[in-house]
């Protein structure tokens, strides 16, 4: 069994490969480090330097290359993958119900404020989002903290779906939506008012379009809180206690 | 007898379509495995004349995973961690599947290179 001083060795070797991630690195090193000790039965005098120099060889940057590529993008099927679960569980039962009453709520909304005032379904509105996105301890908090521990670079963590992007996208078309309502409002030559009044882009609608991309950016937050956890205890080493 | 195929191409190219029946089959009869003890048993096995390589190995290994056919384990070896791979429900039937289509294969080459004996 080789010493921890040899497995770092190995470590740095994968290091200079171009293999820098941890969570890839640990199965080289396994893999390295099984040959050199195949190598050291096979010839007893064999240093250890120069078993490291005879595997090395056998290995090519492309191969290294080929590995981490591979992780990549099986890591980033899995986290789709968890996402879109994610996100067809509040399309399934139990969730299902609290979805479909946010929708309901979503086509009431003008007939509660022609009733009752802006006041109560706005605030209404805020909770329904709130429970949706926050009844758990915050996620986005959670997987922050799981990333601040580590101590290692891992390539789990440089993963980002297509699902990122697509709430950072509806998040900046939201943004600049309501900056240029704001500004042009009460100018009938606006941009956001003609998009309001020409494209049937109702209150409903709007407020129905704000429920999913909510429902979209949870599965974001709860699937990546997951995944981060799972790392965490698949690693133990590389994060601090 | 007249040979069509494989004028010129090393063995490893004759294999590589066959890596992944191959690493399947093992993992069926070993339960789990982890990636140096495949190249060891395949290599064992073939005596000597089909050695993976790590850059085909393991890229093939993150394939199967993705697709759900192999799932991981990681445990603590002495002062490493060591990743097993095992077949998941889904990968033992299509690990029964892959070997059927393996024997078809396999029978048409025979036909195609020895037609008397196929």
């Amino acid at each position: 069994m080789l010493a921890q001083e040899q497995i770092n060795q190995i470590t740095s070797f994968c290091g200079s490969k171009g293999v820098k991630y941890y969570d890839v690195q640990m199965e080289l090193v396994d893999h390295i480090a099984n040959m050199i000790e195949q190598k050291q039965i096979l010839e007893v005098d064999l240093s250890f330097s120069n078993a490291l120099g005879i595997v090395g060889n056998e290995f090519t940057d492309a191969e290294f290359t080929a590995i981490v590529k591979s992780e990549r993008r099986k890591l980033t099927h899995k986290m789709s993958r968890m996402i879109e679960n994610e996100f067809f569980s509040f399309f399934t039962p139990p969730r299902l119900s609290l979805t479909v009453a946010s929708f309901i709520y979503c086509l009431l909304f003008p007939y509660l404020v022609n009733w009752i005032g802006i006041w109560i379904p706005l605030i209404s509105y805020a909770s329904i989002i709130v429970f949706i996105s926050w009844y758990q301890k915050p996620p986005s908090e959670e997987a922050r903290l799981i990333k601040d521990n580590v101590l290692v670079p891992m390539l789990s963590f440089k993963i980002k779906t297509r699902y990122e992007y697509i709430v950072r996208i509806i998040e900046l078309s939201l943004a600049l939506y309501f900056i240029l309502y704001r500004t042009s409002a009460s100018s009938s030559t606006g941009l956001a008012w003609r998009i309001t009044n020409q494209m049937i882009l109702s209150m409903q609608g709007l407020l129905m379009f704000a429920m999913f991309f909510f429902i979209l950016s949870c599965s974001v937050n709860y699937s990546k809180r997951n995944f981060y956890k799972k790392i965490m205890e698949n690693y133990p080493k590389a994060f601090a206690q | 007898m007249e040979t069509y195929v494989c004028l010129g191409m090393n063995k490893s190219t004759l294999y590589k379509g066959c890596l992944e029946p191959i690493i399947m089959r093992l993992l069926k009869d070993n339960g789990r495995m982890y990636g140096y003890q495949i190249t060891q048993m395949v290599k064992e096995i073939t005596k000597g004349e089909l050695q993976i390589t790590e850059g085909a190995l393991y890229p093939l290994l993150h394939k199967l995973e993705e697709q759900g056919i192999l799932e991981t384990e990681l445990e603590n070896v002495g002062n490493r961690v060591r990743k097993y791979y095992s077949l998941t429900k889904a990968g033992k039937k299509q690990t029964s599947m892959a070997m059927e289509e393996l024997k078809i294969f396999m029978h048409s080459l025979q036909l195609i290179v020895n037609p008397k004996l196929a």
